[in-house]
């Protein structure tokens, strides 16, 4: 088969979105009702990672998926937030129909489809409709997350049909043109939520198994869900609290609950941001082409470890000594290594070195190309730690004081910064984000340790809600012994697994698990189980408007 | 996740500043990774170089019968006068062998149609025998022609033997009686005199596939200590450069297990300079086109504490002829445009200086001065008891 050939045909079929226009699952309409409340159903765009994942769960970590993908929104702080409000451009929409192309080919080609595939035309089926049939059944239950419904199934056969017509009576690429309609298909790209009357509130909305099972396995794992997921929801399990938390346990026990841990953390500390991090080589020569990359895999590496291989104290992520440490980073934070690979180190009491504040992916993260910058660390401990808004600076805002480093006036940081402030519309928002990022003064804008600046000796004191302090350490145990920063974290593990902003309506739900949180310790995989586990996380009682998107994409054939 | 580092038996060891893990009564330890290592030049003229050395293709051009010379002199293509060199002194060469070693060595020279005891091991662009102007350079004193000798007075160094003898050079501090007389032999050469210019030599790494680690130990002030301990390895993995391209600093670094390649001295700490006692070493001289070995006898380490943390000086001591010919066989015929290695090596012999063979009477090794500039780095050692790691 000639990749060439499958994409003129593609084209010419239009395959692509065709599946779109079909009837959903079980024939019922999602349409938002009259009566009140209204059962509506949401989309959350697949990230990056979530398509990858589930197409080396179906198909097998050799399928290559080369492509680029549509930009991330980040919404309310997170990009799982803002894939519910997301939708497909143009040009996206190539980039969806390209990729399944490439491995539509590549699961047909002649070194996988006896595997994937499993069955072709033979005396008993000699034209392969049965093994069309039973391949699309499948590979559609494990793409779309539920059973394809008679029109999609009977579409996906008629199209694979079409294609091996026009190619000559290629088997192989008639199945394969038939694929790749499933993998462009809105239902594969998109989580969507379908609803149906929740059997114990009469008069709710509730999610149906197929859709737990989607949110089960995209939050827990960042994939898509396992065989033995997908039965849960067939028998009818996962709409009953014990099927549900058997489920929730063990997908949580498994290890691929740390594949998807990390993507929470990487989300809640904002990382995908570091992707565009870049420092100035004549001023930090030892922060190396990859340093930012094994930095966020530093942080990364020692959430998990501590927080759910070890299942500490979320707040001990702001003082904890251990850090994940190799060979690209350890001559940034002056610390041997006994191996280039991964190790961890121990930072003894009294070393300025504790707590993730101290990592260079949030020290280096959040400064300039050249300098340390004490207002974006501070912005970045309230945004992200605290969950308080910054406003934007205005527009006409002079930096001249600040940025200018080599004004023998103000040779530290915090004497720019107060010069700066002598400008009381800066002064406002500054007086909240500036003591934070000044204690931490002693890293330098690659977060490398440094005791002077200019040859002046640093001054890190700082301040956070009306509590002084002086310098990282103290910074992390203040911040560790702040409610707000559980808080703001059981705020946001609820907006990821929930995919959008809260709404008032959510107040209970947020308030249970902030509760829950504290009493757990602060044990994250407790809180994320709590989540789960809770009915109020399956209600389909909000009106929302990804709902009214998905009709309108449904009527108008699948454009977003 | 895995042990701690203490569990490891990870050793902080300590470079500038606040960098420092303190040992009690052992004071602290500096460790150092040398980037550049040279042979430096002073600047010459006509009177300390009189001619420019010619390579050993020129040499050859010259010899031939002015009509031959016409001949190849339309084409500035040097493989015409490489090829009619080759068939005129017999040079040969085996195929490229990623598996040759010193030990198989004979048996590939003589596959490969080598005269017998002849050759060695070359490694430009891949490994193979060879036997060629480089290899054998005594057996081609006709392309040794046209050498010039350093004639001048001043030169880096050190007085090794303790004498101001009349061919001894002064330093370019002024000190006499310095010992240097590979730079006597060869400092006019093109390579010593471009590569050997500190403002080139100082940004040139070498040996990045095996550099050379130093620990300072016993420091009880970097300043002025009357004693402490130094001792040198070879990495046992290649250079880390930074963002620059220039030597990383903090670094850390296995040494290799190979005791060839350690040296230890007793030293002293004088007005920010690292003096050390005599003391044999072995340095790695691996890249990518030689892996070679400096063979140093009585060698001293003189170098100064910089506030930046960083090293720099020199090793001064006897190389043997033995490691310095080994590295002109393995260049092979890479430089017979810029150098000729019968020249070279024949001056080198004539001006050995130390450590005469017992039975011949000739010397055996060549006083020299090696150039360095090292930044702090870190030395992991197997099983080293554990301390704590310092990140400041």
């Amino acid at each position: 088969m000639k990749f060439p050939r499958l994409v003129m045909l593609a084209s010419v079929l239009g395959i692509a979105w065709a599946t779109i226009g079909a009837a959903s699952p079980e024939g019922e309409a999602t349409t938002p009702s009259a009566e009140a409340p209204v059962a509506t159903a949401q989309l959350r765009r697949l990230t990056e990672a979530q398509y990858r994942n589930s197409i080396a769960d179906i198909f097998g970590g050799d399928i290559k998926v080369a492509g680029r993908f549509e930009p991330d929104l980040r919404v309310d702080g997170l990009l799982a937030a803002g894939a519910s409000t997301v939708s497909v451009t143009p040009g996206g929409l190539e980039q969806y129909e390209a990729l399944a192309r490439m491995v539509a080919e590549q699961v047909v080609d002649a070194g996988h489809r006896q595997k994937l595939v499993g069955c072709g035309p033979d005396p008993a089926d000699p034209d392969g409709r049965q093994c069309a049939r039973a391949f699309f059944e499948r590979v559609g239950l494990r793409l779309y997350r539920r059973p394809l419904g008679p029109s999609e199934l009977a579409l996906a056969m008629a199209n694979s049909a079409r294609a091996q017509k026009l190619l000559g009576g290629d088997y192989y690429a008639g199945l394969g043109a038939g694929l790749s309609g499933l993998l462009s298909g809105i239902e594969f790209i998109f989580q969507i939520d379908n609803d149906v009357a929740d059997p114990s509130r009469p008069g709710h909305r509730t999610l149906d198994g197929w859709s737990r099972a989607s949110r089960l396995s995209y939050l827990l794992w960042n994939t898509a869900p396992d065989e033995e997921l997908l039965a849960a929801a067939r028998s009818g399990a996962l709409m009953t609290d014990a099927g549900l938390a058997a489920q929730a346990d063990r997908l949580i026990a498994s290890p691929r609950f740390l594949v998807g841990a990390r993507a929470l953390f990487d989300d809640y500390l904002r990382f995908d941001d570091l992707a565009t991090v870049s420092k100035d080589a004549s001023i930090y020569p030892g922060f190396r082409a990859d340093a930012i990359v094994a930095a966020r895999e530093q942080a990364l590496r020692g959430l998990v470890d501590l927080l759910i291989v070890g299942r500490g104290d979320f707040r001990d992520m702001l003082t904890s000594r251990r850090m994940p440490m190799n060979g690209m980073l350890s001559p940034l934070y002056r610390t041997p290594v006994a191996e280039q690979g991964w190790s961890v180190v121990e930072y003894p009491a009294g070393d300025p070195r504790g707590g993730i504040l101290t990592q260079i992916a949030f020290l280096a993260g959040h400064s300039h190309p050249g300098r340390s910058s004490p207002t974006l660390r501070g912005k970045a401990v309230l945004e992200i730690l605290m969950c308080e808004e910054v406003p934007a600076p205005p527009a006409n805002v002079n930096f001249t004081v600040v940025q200018d480093v080599s004004n023998p006036k103000y040779q530290t940081t915090r004497q720019r910064l107060e010069a700066h402030l002598s400008d009381e519309e800066c002064a406002s928002c500054h007086k909240r984000m500036d003591p934070i990022g000044l204690a931490l003064e002693n890293f330098d804008g690659a977060g490398q340790y440094r005791r002077t600046e200019n040859g002046v000796v640093i001054d890190a004191r700082g301040q956070v809600d009306k509590v002084k302090f002086n310098g990282a350490i103290e910074l992390g145990q203040v911040l560790h012994d702040n409610p707000k920063v559980p808080a703001c974290f059981a705020a946001t593990t609820l907006r990821y697994s929930l995919g959008r902003r809260l709404v008032p309506a959510d107040g209970p739900l947020l308030e249970a698990m902030k509760s829950r949180f504290t009493a757990a310790n602060y044990r994250v995989p407790d809180l994320i189980r709590a989540i789960v586990t809770s009915p109020a996380y399956y209600s389909a009682d909000l009106a929302r408007p990804t709902g009214q998107r998905l009709v309108r994409a449904r009527r108008a054939g699948g454009q977003l | 996740m895995g042990p701690t580092a203490t569990q490891l038996g990870l050793v902080a060891l300590a470079a500038a500043g606040a960098a420092v893990t303190a040992t009690g009564n052992h004071g602290e330890t500096r460790s150092f990774i040398i980037g550049p290592m040279y042979m430096p030049s002073v600047e010459v003229d006509a009177t300390s170089c009189p001619t420019k050395p010619k390579g050993a293709l020129a040499v050859f051009r010259d010899s031939l019968p002015p009509d031959q010379q016409a001949q190849l002199g339309a084409s500035k293509d040097p493989r015409a006068a490489v090829a009619l060199m080759i068939k005129q002194f017999g040079f040969k060469r085996g195929p490229d062998d990623d598996t040759l070693t010193r030990a198989n060595f004979a048996e590939r020279a003589l596959a490969a149609g080598l005269p017998p005891g002849k050759g060695a091991i070359s490694s430009y662009p891949r490994r193979h025998v060879a036997y060629d102007l480089c290899t054998n350079p005594a057996d081609f004193p006709a392309l040794a022609a046209g050498h010039q000798e350093y004639l001048g007075k001043i030169g880096y160094g050190m007085n090794l033997d303790g004498k101001v003898g009349r061919h001894d050079l002064i330093g370019v501090d002024g000190e006499k009686g310095v010992d240097n007389a590979w730079y006597q032999a060869v400092g006019c050469a093109n390579i010593a005199r471009s590569t050997g210019d500190p403002k080139v030599g100082d940004n040139v790494i070498v040996s990045r596939q095996a550099p050379t680690l130093l620990e300072v130990t016993g420091i009880d002030d970097p300043v002025n200590d009357d004693s402490v301990e130094v001792n040198v390895y070879a990495a046992a993995r290649p250079l880390d450069l930074d963002a620059t391209g220039k030597t990383l600093a903090w670094a850390s670094y296995r040494p290799v297990p190979d005791r060839a390649f350690f040296g230890h001295a007793k030293g002293r700490i004088e007005g920010g300079v690292l003096i050390t006692e005599p003391f044999d070493v072995t340095l790695r001289m691996h890249e990518s086109i030689i892996d070679s070995n400096r063979e140093l006898k009585a060698a001293r380490i003189n170098a100064t504490l910089r506030p930046d943390g960083t090293l720099d000086g020199g090793f001064y001591g006897y190389q043997t002829l033995a490691s310095l010919e080994d590295a002109y066989a393995q260049t092979s015929t890479i430089g017979i445009e810029m150098l000729s290695c019968p020249a070279e090596v024949l001056a080198l012999r004539k001006h050995a200086d130390g450590y005469p063979d017992p039975r011949t009477h000739r010397n055996t090794a060549i006083s020299v001065a090696l150039r360095f500039k090292a930044v702090p780095a870190f030395v992991v050692h197997d099983g080293a008891p554990g301390g704590k790691v310092a990140s400041k």
